[in-house]
């Protein structure tokens, strides 16, 4: 194992060296959602994605999600879309699903139940992480945890990402509209 | 601060068509031991000292191949002394097995891993990876950041997809981390190196369904579990195999399903007994079933268990903190005994948890109702009752997301009502009467404005009696508060207070100024000093976080992703700088 292990180290270290600057990097996964279609990044080509990653056990999580669900449904025919992704392990899958119908939130919701996902994106697994990509899949913008107020930023952020994707300038924040929800 | 600008802020950049990233996460904490020695009373601060921790991730992705590595330090300071001109080390950092540059410091390569798309169907990775099949009954070798466990297996993994049909193949050796991220560091250890091996394969679309199989075989290292001084090889063959079916179906009759069913056999002499079953067993068996309804503004979710000998599997890697397999426990997680978390790890289970919630405004206002029943046959383990209880559990609780408030509310009542009967024939028996152990809780977080301001409350509270145990343990009530407040800008405070009378907790509060009293059935006195902390945390940009904790909090059990762990408590000072990239 300890072969395997320098053999990676050196692999890895030379790969770097032998690439070229500067040019842009595009993030691709794909993931299974709550029906176990595979959806992977590349079939949101050309639109603003906002990534976030969240558990059925994680309170931050569940105070975000209304606010995540609320740019979904303001900024959705704006070319924005929204891929939840929850990290509950394998064994409580089964959970995951009522919680988002109980809700009612409507965006895509897809299964890291090996964690794999997670960790090559937030490796301390903190919760919940969010990153935006930009029309050509690139991450634009990254967030750690959930503070009240956050959502303001969130939503400047993804404004930004959705003007520059579509070539107009900044619409104004709606940040204290009435959501769909009826609140 | 040379290691804080060691550790530095994480970057990422794009070199060519790849793209490479850089995070880290740093710790230092200074430790606060009240310890004395008889010639220096006076002194209670001699064992005080610094550890410093440091996990670096490197990945690089270049169209369809990854590569990463995790490196882990670790380095104690003013955890010296000299004793008649000779050093002495407080701490032994290094334990038996692994060797290091300094007695007081420690570097690690963690985490090694490649991944290539082969083409369109075929994934695969060599190095370390994760692995999970159907619920985690069979192997559910996953990072748990909760409880600081972060065990991969490092060998060789191939993801083949095709058409409806996906497999994955996985083999190699357990690899737990050696430096423990948000624990004191003592006497690290070298790797177990368990062997797993397996193999799954799912059909999906078969109309509504997805039906798979799987399989899992098992080598364990005899270096764990203690037996490292035993005579003989680590390995001695195949010790367990598991193999498993599931089945799930979405939208029957308005229903979502999954049932899965693993059957164990064990072949390790030390896998097939234990206290309950001292003629032993070779097999064991689990099954979990989940139904979901939707009717109209109720989300129904009834999950069921029947779980026997299924915990031998774990035998082995739970002396390293971790277990190779872990099914859906049901049970209310945020137990607080150790009698309690054996519940959660009960070897002979069943019982189902049936859970409503009603979105009596969607998306808003979500109040819900549990109940949870069970009957636990493990006398094993960590339980303390002689007899077989059945364990009942109804939690109410309330989700509110209003625009400005947000509240998220439940309170529960657990009992595990013992059966009455002579621990020796398994007849009832009007002698014996074991009473029942009894939790109340209640968990509290409100978000609300205050000016321009944020702020948040946290509290969460627990009483809890006891039946009767053969060493008759005190009740006992514990309580913590939180109170955070932030603005727009990056600061943001918080306050935490924390109380428990709890006799087994080993720690001491540290607000020595504040004294409380609680008496019990029996009128005995207990006289307990709070704990309190202050935090204050600068979050310059969206992925970085410096913060730093100043108090104490105490010891005590916790689970999560149904593993329990008894972790220590604090008293110190903490500086946590970390981004995510």
């Amino acid at each position: 194992m300890r072969a395997l292990t320098t053999a990676l180290s050196l692999a890895l270290f030379a790969g770097l060296a032998s690439y070229s600057l500067p040019a842009d990097a595009k993030e691709s996964f794909s993931l299974r959602n709550m029906s176990n279609k595979e959806i992977s990044t590349d079939d949101y080509a050309g639109k603003v994605v906002l990534v976030n990653f969240w558990a059925t056990w994680c309170a931050p999580c569940q105070v975000e999600m209304p606010h995540i669900q609320k740019l979904y449904t303001d900024l959705n025919d704006q070319g924005f879309e929204v891929l939840s992704i929850s990290v509950d392990d394998s064994r409580s899958a089964s959970r995951v699903k009522p919680l988002i119908k109980s809700k009612g939130y409507t965006f895509e919701v897809l299964l890291d139940k090996e964690t794999e996902v997670v960790s090559r994106y937030n490796p301390q697994k903190v919760l919940p992480y969010t990153f935006i990509l930009d029309g050509d899949g690139e991450i634009v913008y990254r967030h750690t945890g959930y503070n009240p107020g956050d959502e303001e930023h969130l939503r400047e952020e993804v404004m930004k990402a959705l003007a520059a994707a579509n070539g107009a300038p900044e619409a104004a924040p709606s940040g204290d509209e009435p959501d769909a929800a009826g609140e | 601060m040379l290691l804080l600008l060691l550790a530095g802020p994480a970057w990422s950049l794009e070199v060519g068509e790849a793209s490479v990233s850089v995070t880290d996460d740093f710790k230092l904490r200074y430790y606060r031991n009240p310890t004395t020695l008889p010639d220096f009373p006076d002194n209670d601060h001699l064992f005080d000292y610094v550890e410093q921790v440091n996990r670096l991730n490197l990945q690089a992705s270049y169209e369809g191949t990854e590569v990463g590595v995790s490196v882990d330090e670790v380095a104690l300071f003013a955890a010296t002394y000299y004793l008649d001109d000779e050093l002495q080390y407080e701490h032994y950092l290094v334990g038996d097995g692994l060797s290091s540059f300094s007695p007081t410091a420690y570097v690690n390569l963690e985490k090694i891993w490649l991944t290539q798309r082969v083409n369109d169907a075929i994934d695969v990775q060599v190095g370390d990876g994760y692995l999970a099949f159907g619920r985690g009954l069979a192997v559910n070798l996953v990072k748990n950041t909760d409880i600081d466990v972060d065990t991969s297996v490092q060998g060789a993994q191939a993801r083949l997809s095709s058409g409806d049909w996906d497999a994955t193949l996985a083999t190699g050796l357990t690899n737990q981390q050696q430096v423990q991220q948000d624990n004191p560091n003592v006497a690290l250890r070298p790797n177990a190196y368990n062997m797993v091996t397996g193999a799954g394969v799912q059909r999906y679309g078969l109309g509504p369904s997805n039906v798979g199989v799987h399989g899992v075989a098992y080598s364990f290292s005899r270096e764990t579990a203690g037996l490292a001084e035993s005579v003989g090889p680590r390995y001695s063959g195949l010790d367990a195999v598991v193999g498993g079916a599931t089945l799930e179906a979405f939208g029957v009759l308005g229903l979502d399903l999954y049932g899965e069913v693993d059957i164990y056999r064990y072949m390790a002499p030390e896998l097939l007994t234990d206290l309950e079953d001292p003629d032993g067993t070779e097999t064991g068996r689990a099954f979990y079933g989940s139904v979901a309804a939707y009717p109209g503004k109720v989300t129904l979710l009834l999950e069921v268990k029947d779980y026997l000998n299924i915990e031998r599997l774990n035998i082995f890697s739970i002396q390293e903190g971790y277990e190779v397999s872990v099914g859906p426990n049901l049970e209310y997680e945020r137990v607080i005994t150790e009698d309690s978390s054996s519940a959660v790890n009960s070897n002979n289970i069943r019982g189902a948890r049936l859970r409503a919630d009603i979105a009596a405004r969607p998306g808003v206002w979500t109040p819900y109702i549990s109940m949870a029943g069970f009957r636990d046959y493990d006398l094993g383990s960590g339980h303390f009752n002689q007899t077989v209880e059945t364990i009942l559990h109804p939690v109410a609780g309330m989700d509110l997301f209003g625009d400005h408030v947000q509240s998220l509310i439940n309170f529960g009542y657990r009992a595990d009502l013992r059966d009455d009967v002579n621990p020796e024939s398994g007849e009832a028996d009007p002698d014996f009467d074991f009473g029942a152990d009894r939790l109340a809780h209640a968990d509290i977080d409100f978000r609300f404005p205050v000016g321009r301001l944020h702020a948040e409350a946290i509290l969460d509270f627990q009483k809890f009696w006891w039946g009767e145990n053969v060493i008759q343990q005190h009740d006992f009530t514990q309580a913590s508060l939180t109170l955070a407040v932030g603005g727009e800008g990056p600061f943001s405070l918080s306050l935490f207070g924390d109380y428990s009378d709890n006799p087994l907790i080993s720690t001491d509060g540290n607000l020595s100024f504040i004294t409380l009293t609680t008496t019990d059935d029996e009128g005995e006195e207990t006289e307990e000093n709070p704990y309190g902390a202050l935090e204050v945390q600068y979050k310059p940009t969206g992925s970085t976080t410096l913060r730093l904790f100043y108090g104490a909090y105490r010891a005590g059990i916790r689970c999560s992703g149904g593993q329990c762990r008894n972790l220590p408590g604090f008293d110190g000072a903490r500086l946590s700088f970390s981004t995510a990239f």
